[in-house]
């Protein structure tokens, strides 16, 4: 009885806060809760004229494709691995950039800078592919032309798969550290310029005041970055792999991850809901673990900084 | 109606002059929309009430069909309402059924599995290289190229063209494999075998032999260190005069001579047939065709509507040419001219279902062997008992599957010469594909065949 008192006096006293959050709510009903209902699909076999609910069950043999194909292992590994890259790399430069930003002094530099960093954001990686095998290219690439310019030797990137982490790794850098960082800039503006000015006044230098002041309040915008991208963690991101590697096959030992791996899978096959919806799964229920246990163990050290 | 195209400029003009002739005969119009490959299979899924669509083998007609996504065209149906099509003979309606169930109607026109090099006939001369008469001769003449034209690649493939060279590799050893569009398959079947034994294509020794010379091919430099990367179509660098070669069927060797010879006639671009041993195959007719939509609310009309599209000359020539006098003239020796910028170009608007060989067509212009290469590829032509047989892989998808992403990841890189050493790469694949399953998927097509061939 009390419960439903005080919900329908809180409904009452925030009726404008409650109107303002429908629309997001509904968005969530619509757009992630009502399709989650057709994970089933994952354990089905599609047919087009009975639809997802009515196609025959067969268990859990359109997981199958993907756990014999003998590459589960590797392609968990190299997603997990990218991943990892991404956010350890990522959340440094990131970091390390807002920070100058905010420490930078000239108004004009500052806003030139910050949208060259932004502007690749906006480059599909349908082009960046395109320009990376510009550049790469062995017979006619820009970089090998400017090495037998200089009497070099040419390289012959493509068919050296070691390299690629570190391209992939960079173009990534390249193309997202402006976005990315807006968010640090954010949260370094929001800080209480009262703190730097006693820091002043008892003549911390500017490396002190990074150390001391401006990274310990960044923490809990890290933390809760990093646990957002975590539970993406098992995705790989499609466009980028597929777009720099495409279907070199000699580079996909280093570069394949899951979601390369399946679309070409499937691509060649007639459509068939059921196995990329198998895979899919597989990703999220791996993420959404690897999700909660983290948010669980930083709860435990410290639960401010827990996401819930 | 769904077609998967992109269209045509004048198509709509087409459309209601077809709806003006419908109207008059089977007191029905028809409302035709183009879609995309990608949209075609969603548009299956999402359980759309249509009447006919476009289908074909390599759309995976059969898989598509025994999803249910077509209606049964049972022989009532058929006899009373397309009996033009009910009295078609049985082979070319053949391609159309699916466990002994009729889904579609086959083309009327039958397309050889011919290829053909299409070369520069400026470098010929210029550098003496003789006629092209084997894959070798093809190989001395890529040679020439790769020796003397700095600026070019000699057959600039890219990444999706490993199947060119496996297909040349089949082509010319009278292989082919069962139930599968293409030579990507790791069990093939010899032709001339007349118990149709299936057998692993890698345990050739002529596989063997194939490969190392891809790769002798390849370590000389005639197409690039990175093809797998490359993105550039092979015709798209031809006429831009970046590459020698293309290797192409008959239809696709006259695109490129058409629009080469205007462009650059002192190019001299000749073409030679690419199988130059073997018996020659065909497709089944179902390489293109039409069905009834599984909702379809209106089976009889679509049929009496496909009936006159196949066989009625008005109909067909509507749809595959346009109007006369302004999309297509026929000239006196009965071909075909298309003016310059054609609205309605031929080929474009996905009418690929109804083409019927009575009434296509030679395009004027063609180039000049064409007639001669065509007789060749009729007059080599041996019928192959198993051209309709598709496998039904619902037990053993994940087996197909991973076999098809092995090919890729494996067998086609070996096919362009990129591998160090050719005879551990074979075993390396060979090893692959039998921890995939590849017995049992050659267990069961052999099943499959038999039980086929036993009901035919």
């Amino acid at each position: 009885m009390h419960r439903t008192n005080s919900l329908l006096t809180e409904l009452k006293k925030n009726k404008m806060l409650f109107l303002m959050l429908i629309p997001a709510v509904l968005y969530f009903i619509i757009f992630s809760y009502l399709p989650m209902g057709g994970i089933i699909v994952a354990f089905k076999y599609f047919e087009f004229d009975k639809g997802i609910f009515g196609s025959p069950w067969v268990g859990f043999k359109n997981f199958a494709f993907f756990f014999q194909s003998g590459q589960a292992w590797l392609l968990t590994k190299n997603t997990i691995l990218y991943n990892l890259a991404f956010i350890a790399a990522g959340m440094a430069v990131q970091v390390g950039v807002a920070i100058l930003f905010s420490e930078l002094k000239g108004r004009h530099i500052k806003k030139m800078m910050q949208s060259s960093l932004l502007l690749p954001y906006f480059i599909s990686w349908v082009v960046v592919g395109s320009f990376v095998f510009g550049i790469f290219n062995y017979e006619f690439g820009s970089l090998n032309t400017l090495l037998k310019g200089w009497g070099m030797s040419p390289v012959d990137v493509y068919g050296n798969p070691s390299i690629w982490f570190f391209i992939i790794v960079g173009f990534y850098l390249w193309k997202l550290v402006g976005y990315g960082s807006i968010v640090y800039l954010a949260a370094i503006m929001g800080i209480n310029p009262e703190l730097y000015e006693s820091a002043d006044l008892d003549g911390a230098n500017i490396f002190q005041k990074i150390r001391h002041i401006t990274l310990p309040l960044l923490k809990t915008t890290i933390i809760i970055m990093i646990l957002l991208q975590v539970g993406g963690i098992l995705r790989g991101n499609f466009d980028m792999f597929y777009q720099l590697v495409g279907n070199n096959s000699l580079l996909f030992n280093q570069t394949d991850v899951i979601d390369t791996f399946v679309f070409r899978a499937l691509n060649q096959q007639g459509l068939d809901l059921g196995m990329p919806a198998a895979v899919g799964l597989y990703q999220s229920a791996v993420g959404f673990i690897i999700i909660v246990s983290l948010n669980a163990l930083i709860k435990k050290i410290n639960p401010d900084y827990a996401l819930f | 109606m769904y077609l998967p195209s992109d269209g045509a400029p004048d198509a709509k003009r087409i459309h209601e002059e077809l709806n003006k002739l419908t109207l008059k005969d089977i007191n029905a119009t028809v409302n035709i929309t183009f879609l995309s490959n990608d949209a075609y299979n969603l548009m299956l899924s999402s359980g759309e009430k249509f009447d006919l669509i476009f289908a074909a083998n390599y759309m995976n007609y059969a898989d598509n069909a025994r999803r249910g996504a077509f209606k049964e065209i049972t022989p009532e149906l058929l006899n009373t309402y397309a009996p033009l099509s009910a009295k078609e003979s049985k082979d070319k309606l053949a391609g159309g059924y699916v466990n002994g169930k009729m889904y579609a109607l086959p083309t009327l026109s039958a397309s050889f599995n011919y290829s053909t090099y299409v070369v520069r006939g400026d470098l010929m001369k210029k550098y003496n290289v003789p006629d092209i008469k084997s894959i070798d001769d093809f190989g001395v003449y890529l040679d020439a190229v790769a020796k003397n034209e700095k600026n070019m690649i000699p057959f600039n493939i890219g990444k999706n063209d490993a199947w060119m060279l496996c297909s040349l590799y089949f082509g010319n050893y009278n292989l082919m494999a069962p139930g599968l569009p293409n030579c990507t398959s790791p069990i093939a079947i010899q032709k001339d075998d007349p118990a149709l034994k299936l057998q692993y294509t890698f345990d050739f020794p002529e596989t063997e032999q194939f490969l190392k010379k891809m790769k002798q091919w390849k370590d000389n430099g005639y197409w690039s260190k990175n093809a797998l990367s490359n993105t550039v179509g092979l015709n798209d660098s031809f006429k831009n005069g970046k590459n020698a070669a293309v290797l192409a069927s008959i239809p696709g060797a006259n695109n490129v001579y058409n629009e080469v010879s205007k462009s650059h006639p002192e190019w001299d671009v000749r073409i030679y047939p690419a199988f130059t041993q073997g018996s020659i195959d065909r497709y089944s007719y179902m390489a293109g065709g039409m069905a009834l939509g599984a909702k379809s609310e209106h089976p009889e009309r679509a049929l009496m509507l496909l009936d006159l599209l196949r066989y009625n000359e008005a109909y067909n020539m509507l749809t595959q040419y346009g109007i006369e006098g302004t999309h297509y003239t026929l000239n006196d020796k009965g071909d075909i001219v298309f003016p310059a910028d054609s609205k309605y170009p031929p080929n474009a608007a996905g009418t690929w279902g109804w083409t019927n060989e009575t009434y296509t067509k030679v395009f004027d212009g063609s180039f000049p062997n064409y007639a001669a290469l065509t007789e060749d590829a009729k007059k080599r032509y041996q019928p192959n008992p198993l051209v309709d047989f598709t496998i039904d892989a619902k037990e053993i998808s994940d087996i197909t599957t991973n076999l098809s992403n092995l090919f890729a990841q494996y067998a086609a890189p070996m096919y362009m010469g990129f591998i160090d050493d050719v005879d551990t790469g074979i075993q390396e694949y060979k090893d692959k594909i039998k921890q995939a399953g590849v017995d049992k998927y050659m267990e069961t097509a052999q099943a499959q065949i038999k039980a086929y061939l036993n009901t035919k």
